[in-house]
């Protein structure tokens, strides 16, 4: 087991890497410089990039740059904030996402594992077809066309939410875009459980089971429930990242101040530091949520640890 | 208990063999296929929603090569002062059905207006309506409609090529050529794609050749998984080790006995990439960095419309139905040549 | 197990929606405001953009600034006296001046903030206000740092009086440090702040009528609460503002309806919405919005009926109708209506149609003048590269199609870009039309008549004569005649007007739907910030 966990975290390593050299040489080749060129004189801009480092060759500057992104100091914005630290920028921005995308997943997931278990369960004809439209839909439907619709019913038609976020209540101004976004997980998420619980369903193991007349109630909890969840968790950490990214429309319709919102603006402005700053974030965060994803694995399923990766 | 009936013993005559006609050729997996083929085409139309899916996609299809041509109007002419009218569609105008008139939700109060009344052309019709410049809607949206596909189907045949023989290479070869490979695809999925294609749309111009390379980065990966797990499937088979004694080049193996077999599996997967890739366009164009300003694709009909849609909400409607509309067609002939293909 | 889980977790659900529901009072008196951005910075000094302007008018006060009847009136300053030459102002400041936190606010705090206005490592990119708009004695040495900053032309020989020495008269000299960007600024609780100035609410010290209570960098949400040491306390009743950054516009618009927000903006398509809504008042702007043409590397452009043609090709009372809305006015000339007024006390660009010959909408002699043009150059098309900063789209797309629909052999290739692709582009010429837009600073035709000398920000055009007479306009002579300096302005518009050395396309205001119970709410004459003193709420 140890082995495995080694070889995967020495991959996860070696992809953050690759994805570092890959940002800084797009850094490198971005139209612009970090300094108000117009404004300053040749003599002034080459101070500034003597207090930068920005005249050392290029290897030294991207060892310069590793260290910097892992001790935390993502650089500086050039156009959206002149100056400003980008840490700063993202401290209290990435709770904020980080939060209403945790929640979203988790209504999501629960919604989808109910709708699916139920399906799979109960045959009933007008909740298969029920089941049939709702996941069609939510994999369908882009979250914002949702987020759209309950802004005009609840937020506009019927003041029940607020339609902007505002610090003041968080809760009830998170609630429309979180519903919004677990639309899709919950789609997702109930089509696994649906076929993940069939499957099981026609397992050797129930049948022996239930023909060794254990209740139904323990066969669910038991056997199907705990076998189908590993591949829904599987399918959860893919969907996590999505979330985080899909999150960027959602996060300016609702003017919510968090890291999708500033991405956005950060595109619009051609800040690339940001742009960049914030693409090393994302995919750390997934490369770090894959990495506990595999552990997992590995650490509920015996089958991965004694035979290698189940490919 | 039944009885076990003893078997007789045989000797074989003469006039039991046949000598075999020239025209039949030696058996094979592609011909064993053959007759596959034709089941699981059976089993697929024999799906009500895969049906469903099929008639969508195709009616799709066909209007987004005749939808442009079919309103009367032209989907780039502007007019500015036939914009933002509502549907008005001929036949049901006079039942008094989209006629042109909208309730526009003003904050004084709503408001019924009819534009086309008000500017007196009751006889021209504008089947989605108009937009901000005055362009026919339903052109725009085949149109657009038209541009999403080619993008997507591009980008899908390349993936395809690329990641099929990536794979079958990869599996085939085995040995440090897989590791390697499969290294490299472990290195570049984790990547999340929206990082890369912001980035990647940054640095190119914005336009359709930049989507389709921006569309390529990732998407082959799941096709070459797809065509390596086969390869390994089949590569150990007894036909395969026997057409190889025979001297069959590796070409021959490979398109004759791997391929059909993952066909099943390959088309489920195009049809996933399809909506994959008209909704990473309609996103990059949300953000600002998809299509160029003046073009439209679904993507910029959407992000367009969606600035108004509480004023008029026929520029949101037409494009956010027929995108969805083409999702749930992909989704359901996945899932159809899923089933058929088990 | 699972049941306590559900349990656990629906209680979590209904405390959260409960939380949620039943503002405070407080709340209620508070005025909700939509900002169409975030500012990019607090710091007075460095603003220079709409935003900034709008959030500095909250918590910074000036010497000088505009009341409910947007007349000038003294604010932190008293009285002042102008010298004989007109060049020394001597101000008197208010006693007992207080910052937010109750230190004293002396005249030295205002040298300071002039101070950080000249000084190059602060790097303001209003540095123009005080070398071009106004030339304040040493100016121009201390921005390029060839003199260190404390010899500036400013001082203050005690604690309530604050002198400052221009090099030119400068007439409008009142109006102009009004600006934000003017504000005092405090040398102690700057230098305790150190890196962190102005990056938060704790690191920024208050002299205007709010203090910030809740501010990030590109924060979407800032909360200001009553200033007590205000010098005009008495006159501000609403207790709290809250500014709110609306991302996107129609959301924005719902919002207002469903009660959140008092005050909105209003722009594009949207206005349509709120057509005929008594709660829909209109501020207009001191501002232009037109086509640089680049006359230095774009051969087509160096030729006058050419670049006329282009101009007369252009329909602006159809977009400005159609595609631009309310609060949209078409403009033909260089200064906008409604911002400054003639010695005979009318408008100084009330009349539309002054310069109908050289910029009016007539596709037919637009034609002639395009041909005649050709003829001259040699060529039988032209494709002009048309460069805008990305989002108005819709506009760009229209002028493209009005001006190649009458010019037969134009091609105008649109150019979605950034501001700082704009800006290398201005500076490097990088474009053939460029769609700029300029919001006056102060209220004087010299605002915008700037914007053509040859080391004005339209690199494209270059004139000597031109030249010539704008610095007869800034001349002191000159600068004590007002009818003869109205008389000269008026020459160097026709002038300009007669070169096409621009296409004038419109002037935009400001449209606001402001809730009904909310009144008093002023913008300055020229459009950068607002009133407040005579902000009211009523609470139901």
């Amino acid at each position: 087991m140890a082995r495995y966990i080694g070889k995967r975290l020495l991959i996860s390593v070696i992809t953050l890497f690759v994805i570092l050299l890959v940002l800084f040489l797009l850094l490198q080749f971005m139209p612009g410089s970090p300094f108000n060129d117009q404004k300053l004189s040749p003599e002034q801009v080459a101070q500034l990039k003597e207090k930068y480092g920005l005249d050392k060759p290029v290897i030294v500057q991207f060892f310069q740059y590793v260290g910097n992104m892992f001790r935390g100091d993502l650089g500086v914005s050039y156009a959206l904030s002149p100056n400003t630290p980008i840490t700063d920028l993202l401290v209290d921005r990435f709770p904020i996402t980080m939060k209403i995308g945790f929640f979203s997943m988790i209504l999501g997931t629960l919604a989808g594992l109910l709708l699916g278990f139920l399906t799979a369960f109960f045959k009933n004809k007008i909740l298969g077809f029920f089941y049939h439209v709702l996941t069609l839909l939510g994999i369908a439907v882009p979250s914002y066309l949702f987020a759209m619709c309950f802004s005009y019913f609840l937020g506009y038609k019927g003041a029940v939410f607020p339609l902007l976020y505002d610090f003041r209540s968080p809760v009830s101004s998170s609630v429309m875009p979180v519903v919004a976004m677990s639309l899709g997980v919950m789609a997702v998420i109930a089509r696994f459980a649906k076929a993940e619980a069939s499957d099981v369903m026609k397992s050797d193991y129930v049948l022996l089971a239930k023909c060794q007349g254990l209740p139904n109630r323990t066969i669910i909890l038991k056997y199907i429930l705990k076998n189908s969840l590993m591949p829904v968790i599987t399918v959860m950490a893919g969907l996590l990242v999505g979330l985080l990214t899909g999150s960027l429309v959602i996060e300016q319709m609702f003017s919510i101040p968090g890291v999708g919102g500033l991405l956005t603006n950060a595109i619009s402005a051609n800040d690339y530091s940001v742009v960049i700053a914030l693409s090393f974030v994302y995919s750390a965060l997934y490369i770090v949520v894959m990495l506990i994803l595999d552990i997992l694995y590995c650490v509920i399923d015996p089958r991965v640890r004694l035979g290698g990766k189940a490919e | 208990m039944a009885e076990v009936t003893a078997t007789k013993e045989y000797t074989p005559q003469p006039e039991d063999f046949v000598l075999a006609p020239a025209e039949m050729k030696s058996s094979t997996a592609a011909e064993a296929v053959g007759g596959v083929k034709h089941e699981t085409l059976k089993r697929f139309f024999a799906q009500k929603s895969a049906v469903a899916g099929v008639v969508i996609l195709g009616l799709l299809i066909l209007l987004a090569i005749v939808g442009p041509y079919i309103s009367g109007h032209s989907y780039d002419a502007q007019d500015l002062s036939r914009a933002n009218m509502a549907p008005r569609v001929p036949g049901l105008a006079s039942m008094g059905i989209l006629d042109g008139s909208e309730s526009v939700p003003k904050t004084s109060g709503t408001v019924t207006q009819n534009k086309y009344e008000e500017l007196g052309i009751t006889d021209t019709y504008y089947l989605f309506g108009t937009d901000t410049l005055g362009r026919d809607m339903f052109a725009r949206c085949f149109m657009g409609l038209r541009i999403s596909l080619v993008i997507a189907l591009i980008a899908t045949a390349i993936n395809l090529i690329i990641g099929m023989n990536y794979g079958i290479i990869s599996g085939y070869f085995g040995g440090m050529t897989d590791i390697l490979m499969q290294r490299t695809i472990d290195v570049i999925g984790s990547i999340p794609t929206l990082v890369v294609v912001t980035l990647l749309m940054l640095v190119l111009e914005p336009g359709m050749g930049s989507i389709i390379i921006a569309l390529m980065l990732s998407g082959w990966i799941q096709m070459s998984l797809i065509s390596r797990a086969e390869v390994l499937k089949v590569k150990e088979l007894e036909y395969v080790q026997a057409a190889r004694t025979m001297g069959a080049g590796h070409f021959h193996i490979i398109f004759r006995e791997i391929v059909p077999n993952i066909v099943g599996k390959l088309v489920t997967q195009i049809m996933l990439s399809i909506p994959a890739a008209v909704f990473l366009e309609a996103f990059l164009s949300f953000v600002g960095i998809g299509m160029p300003a003046g073009t439209c694709s679904l993507g910029t009909l959407l992000s367009d419309g969606f600035q108004n849609a509480l004023l008029h909400p026929y520029k949101l409607l037409p494009a956010a139905i027929i995108m969805i509309l083409l999702m749930v067609g992909c989704h359901l002939v996945a899932e159809g040549v899923k089933k058929a293909t088990e | 197990m699972k049941k306590k889980l559900c349990i656990f977790l629906t209680l979590l659900l209904l405390l959260g929606l409960l939380s949620g529901c039943g503002a405070s009072e407080d709340l209620k008196e508070e005025v909700n405001i939509a900002l169409s951005g975030s500012p990019v910075t607090i710091d007075p000094q460095l603003m220079s953009d709409t935003n900034a302007g709008f959030v500095g008018s909250f918590f910074t006060s000036c010497l000088y600034g505009y009341d409910v009847n947007k007349e000038l009136v003294p604010v932190l300053a008293e009285s002042y006296e102008l010298s004989e030459d007109c060049l020394t102002y001597t101000f008197h400041l208010k006693k007992d001046l207080k910052w937010s936190d109750g230190r004293d606010l002396t005249a030295a705090d205002c040298v300071f903030g002039f101070q950080r206005l000249a000084d190059p490592d602060v790097g303001s990119n209003s540095m123009y206000l005080i070398t071009d708009s106004c030339k304040i004695k040493n100016a121009d040495d201390v921005t390029m740092g060839k003199i260190p900053v404390n010899q500036l032309g400013v001082s203050a020989p005690d604690a309530l009086t604050f002198v400052v020495e221009l090099e030119k008269p400068c007439p409008y000299f009142c109006a102009l440090i009004t600006m934000a960007d003017f504000a005092p600024c405090n040398v102690d609780f700057y230098h305790s702040a150190g890196e962190a100035y102005a990056t938060s609410e704790d690191t920024i010290l208050s002299c205007g009528p709010y203090i910030m209570d809740r501010y990030e960098p590109l924060a979407m949400q800032i909360h200001f609460t009553k200033n007590p040491y205000y010098v005009n306390a008495d006159a501000i009743t609403v207790p709290g503002i809250n500014l709110q950054v609306v991302a996107n516009a129609q959301q924005g618009l719902m919002s207002y309806e469903a009660g959140s927000l008092d005050l909105t903006t209003v722009s594009g398509e949207l206005t349509d919405l709120a057509e005929g809504d008594p709660e829909l008042t209109e501020f207009p702007n001191a501002s232009l919005f037109y086509l640089e043409m680049n006359q230095r590397s774009c051969p087509a452009l160096q030729n006058r009926n050419i670049r006329m043609a282009l101009s007369k090709s252009i329909d602006r009372d159809d977009f400005v109708t159609h595609v631009l809305k309310t609060g949209n006015t078409s403009v033909a000339r260089v200064n906008p209506p409604g911002f400054y007024t003639d010695t005979d006390g009318s408008d100084f660009a009330g009349n539309a149609d002054q310069y109908k010959e050289q910029a009016g909408y007539d596709p037919a002699k637009a034609k002639e003048l395009w041909e005649q043009g050709l003829q001259e150059i040699g060529a039988s098309s032209v494709t002009l590269n048309f460069m805008f900063a990305s989002g108005n789209n819709t506009l760009m797309e229209a002028l493209k199609d009005q001006m190649e629909k009458n010019l037969p052999g134009l091609t105008v290739e649109l150019r979605a870009s950034t501001s700082k692709e704009i800006m290398t582009a201005r500076a490097k010429g990088g474009y053939d039309l460029l769609f700029s837009g300029w919001v006056a600073d102060y209220a004087d035709p010299t605002a915008f008549l700037a914007l053509f000398i040859s080391t004005g920000s339209a690199i494209g055009y270059n004139n000597p004569e031109y030249d010539a007479l704008y610095e007869q306009i800034q001349s002191p002579e000159v600068s004590k005649d007002a009818a003869g300096r109205n008389e000269l302005m008026h020459k160097a518009e026709d002038m300009l007007m007669d070169d096409a050395a621009l296409i004038p396309l419109f002037s935009k205001g400001q449209t606001y739907l402001i809730r009904k119970g909310v009144t008093g709410f002023q913008v300055n004459p020229t459009g950068i910030g607002c009133i407040l003193t005579g902000l009211r709420k009523e609470v139901k």
